[in-house]
């Protein structure tokens, strides 16, 4: 994956843990699982893209490339793109009803990690970077068996150990490390734990809390 | 409720009001620059580009690209929340609350699964 996210090559000074990190999202995301197969994890990266560039216009003015995904999949992956902020209980049950628990939470963390990547391009003003191709790699995606209802819509791990919006897609492993990961590096701008919350970057926390609680508020994330 | 906590341990007092109704933030260096970045960039506004620029002329290219991951990462973590319903701690609950009352952001669809 080094042909992609060549940022310091086209003059963006940004961190070699980002790059490192955002090219094995894309290895990840390409990699087939036994939920999802590496073209439909693919689709679920392509449909994700296409809502979020269109998050402006209202969802029936929206246009979005063909897919090989369910009807179901297709609407999780819009919605959680482009809507979020609509979604209630009872749109998730029955997105999960239909899906599966542990296919669903691997769905999420496509979107979400496209959705933090492609967001990096917006910000810094650079093209979105090509999806990649698909891949015959098949990555773990074991289910964590120890997984509970803290009465989320899925289950999650408990007692959990960090910060507690970590643990959310905590029942898939994988999925959770796919995200959790640009987590990491894109918060903090170095390779550190999440939860250790360990401040070396150029702003200062007031700072990053104040951009971090602006996008949480426009979103009207509860959370 | 991050920035509460945040200056409540360097021991300084911020308007939360400032935050969800995007009025300057005199008191953070480069709030209205981060606050216009944020909201250009989350909204896919067009004025992205400007407030793009007048953030880097304010704070330096190093800390323009920590702003555009901070950004970036924060809308992939209210997807999270949102998506999985991911509801407070029960700590974040109680010493939440009247922040959130003050906030409306009670009222925000995905409160429900906390406090429903």
């Amino acid at each position: 994956m080094a042909e992609y996210f060549a940022y310091v090559e086209d003059g963006y000074p940004v961190p070699s843990e980002i790059t490192k990190t955002h090219r094995a999202s894309w290895e990840t995301i390409a990699g087939g699982t036994r939920h999802w197969s590496s073209e439909q994890r693919l689709d679920i990266a392509r449909q994700a893209r296409a809502a979020r560039q269109q998050r402006q216009e209202l969802p029936f003015n929206r246009s979005y490339p063909d897919s090989l995904l369910s009807t179901t999949a297709l609407e999780a992956t819009r919605t959680i793109a482009a809507d979020a902020a609509k979604i209630t209980r009872a749109w998730a049950s029955k997105q999960t009803l239909e899906l599966g628990f542990a296919p669903y939470v691997e769905l999420v963390s496509i979107v979400v990690t496209l959705t933090a990547i492609d967001g990096f391009a917006e910000a810094l003003g650079r093209p979105l970077e090509s999806l990649p191709a698909v891949s015959s790699e098949m990555p773990a995606s074991a289910e964590d068996e120890d997984v509970t209802d803290i009465g989320a819509y899925v289950p999650m791990q408990d007692p959990w150990h960090g910060p507690n919006v970590s643990r959310a897609l905590s029942m898939v492993a994988s999925a959770n490390a796919l995200f959790m990961s640009n987590v990491a590096v894109m918060y903090t701008g170095k390779d550190h734990d999440f939860g250790e919350m360990i401040w070396d970057g150029p702003l200062s926390r007031p700072q990053v809390e104040l951009l971090a609680a602006r996008v949480s508020s426009i979103n009207e994330c509860f959370y | 409720m991050l920035l509460r906590e945040s200056s409540e341990a360097i021991g300084e007092d911020y308007n939360e009001a400032s935050v969800m109704g995007g009025q300057s933030h005199h008191r953070v260096t480069a709030g209205d620059e981060l606050i216009a970045f944020g909201e250009a960039l989350t909204l896919g506004s067009p004025s992205l580009a400007d407030a793009r620029k007048r953030l880097m002329a304010r704070v330096g290219e190093a800390a323009f690209v920590q702003a555009a991951g901070i950004a970036a990462i924060f809308n992939g973590l209210v997807r999270t929340a949102d998506s999985t319903g991911i509801p407070l701690d029960e700590n974040m609950k109680q010493a939440t609350e009247q922040v959130r009352e003050a906030l409306g952001i009670n009222g925000f669809a995905g409160a429900k699964n906390t406090l429903h």
